[in-house]
């Protein structure tokens, strides 16, 4: 899985430091597995298209839905340019 | 999908809109008598004033400006009143294009903003517009249809209060014009503005503003009109004294288009078939202890705005998964409309609005409501 592009988000009102990343495939199971390797996953596979958090404590907030190719970073409120590198490397490790 | 975001611009469009723009541009669109002054019945700048005359029972068509929607359309009235030196009573159901451009007179220290109280449901009594009026107020400046709540404030009442006064009453009508019956003449309307695309069914980037007769603005834009091009001070006259530059007319293509569709649906079946869908959301909603509802249930309401917040989520989250997950549309946030909020008790966050339309059908309701359902448990898993 590669990173495509990473889009700031104006309209978020969840968090004034939003994130999404556009990724180069459609989100799976397993990807969604892999990203919760950094947290806690919560997955809402009951709904027409499953959605997930994933919650790393102190840090960030991934959610997204499969099928799509978007995630979607909620990051501290008060934390400008937060590096985002290390996630970024962790889903570059997908399917390597 | 599943488009529940009316309040902000009406989708789908009626059949006849969407043949009529296209038709548009099969031929040029210059008009011999584009500025109105000629009553030619197939000029369709004064035809579609002529049927926006009807709908909000206004007297004389010429008295309607055409603009680029409700936020110039109130730049123009609320720039264009001598309002230098006093006061204006707004209230809290204000959308930004009422509350920044006074906001801006106020803060150029030319006038004082009184700001009205709504209740829990976005709804204020006149009384109180009343109570809020000082000796220096020269303007109440009021929505009539809340963006947020879908509240329906009583007009004739209020524009009552406000002339007893000596005061102007300037309505914003973006949400309620083709929504709810609005009557210019009964109730005595200074200025009313309103918006083309959203419960009239025409383009974006049309709408208008009606003034009252007697009554004169200051223009907002001046420059060339088409006739009288000898002048070199902009015409006076209704419209084209307010109508400087190339009308828009694909969108007044467009909003005669929409006008039509009203006309031969019946307003009233508009709205009938609204209040059945608004019923049904109420009726499966309301007692579920997880859902927040802040539009008011069965009176002062356009039956079009369901405001909802489901308790424990931020309203961003919650339309995040209606459309990832659902494939339905809403709006999230504060609505371009931030002193409601505190009323509401929905500060920072705001509130999920879903708006549906005549062509919303009972299925996709259904459909959303069994979503939110399904979304409340998004707080409850730890």
């Amino acid at each position: 899985m590669k990173v495509v592009k990473q889009k700031k988000v104006t309209d978020c009102y969840e968090s004034s430091n939003t994130i999404d990343l556009i990724l180069s495939a459609p989100i799976t199971k397993p990807f969604v597995e892999h990203l919760g390797q950094l947290g806690k996953l919560l997955l809402f596979d009951e709904f027409d298209i499953p959605y997930f958090k994933v919650i790393v404590k102190g840090e960030y907030t991934i959610k997204g839905a499969f099928g799509k190719k978007t995630i979607r970073i909620l990051l501290p409120e008060d934390v400008e340019d937060y590096p985002l590198d290390s996630l970024v490397q962790h889903i570059e490790n997908f399917n390597k | 999908m599943i488009y529940l975001n009316n309040a902000a611009t009406s989708y789908p469009k009626p059949k006849k809109v969407q043949e009529a723009v296209m038709a548009s541009f099969s031929g040029p669109l210059v008009h011999a008598s584009r500025t109105g002054m000629e009553r030619d019945e197939d000029d369709i700048l004064y035809v579609c004033r002529s049927k926006l005359a009807d709908l909000l029972n206004i007297e004389d068509p010429l008295h309607i400006i055409f603009t680029s929607g409700s936020t110039e359309a109130l730049n123009l009235a609320l720039k264009g009143l001598p309002l230098e030196g006093g006061n204006v009573v707004i209230s809290a159901i204000e959308h930004n294009s009422v509350i920044r451009p006074l906001k801006t007179l106020e803060k150029e220290g030319k006038i004082s903003v009184t700001i009205v109280e709504c209740d829990k449901n976005g709804y204020i009594e006149p009384q109180q517009f009343a109570e809020a009026i000082r000796d220096d107020t020269k303007a109440i400046v009021v929505n009539h249809c809340s963006n947020v709540t879908g509240a329906v404030l009583d007009i004739a009442e209020i524009a009552k209060i406000a002339h007893s006064a000596g005061a102007y009453i300037v309505v914003d009508a973006s949400q309620s014009a083709g929504a709810v019956p609005i009557d210019c003449k009964n109730w005595d309307i200074d200025l009313l503005a309103f918006t083309g695309h959203k419960s009239l069914y025409g383009m974006q980037g049309i709408g208008g503003l009606y003034i009252k007769d007697g009554i004169e603005l200051k223009p907002l834009k001046v420059g060339g009109t088409g006739i009288l091009s000898e002048l070199l001070l902009q015409p006076e006259g209704f419209p084209i004294h307010y109508e400087a530059g190339t009308p828009n007319t694909p969108g007044i293509i467009s909003l005669y288009a929409g006008l039509q569709f009203i006309f031969e649906t019946g307003l009233e079946n508009i709205i009938e078939h609204k209040k059945k869908l608004y019923k049904i959301l109420f009726d499966e909603l309301a007692d579920n202890p997880d859902i927040e509802i802040y539009s008011p249930k069965n009176e002062h309401t356009s039956y079009s705005n369901f405001c909802f917040n489901i308790k424990g989520m931020v309203p961003e989250e919650v339309g995040y998964v209606l459309e990832a997950s659902f494939d339905i549309w809403v709006r999230t946030g504060l609505h371009c409309a931030p002193l409601i909020l505190p009323y509401l008790g929905v500060e920072p966050w705001g509130t999920v609005r879903a708006s549906h339309s005549y062509f919303t059908t009972e299925e996709e309701i259904y459909k959303f409501v069994e979503a939110v359902k399904k979304i409340t448990i998004i707080p409850k898993r730890k």
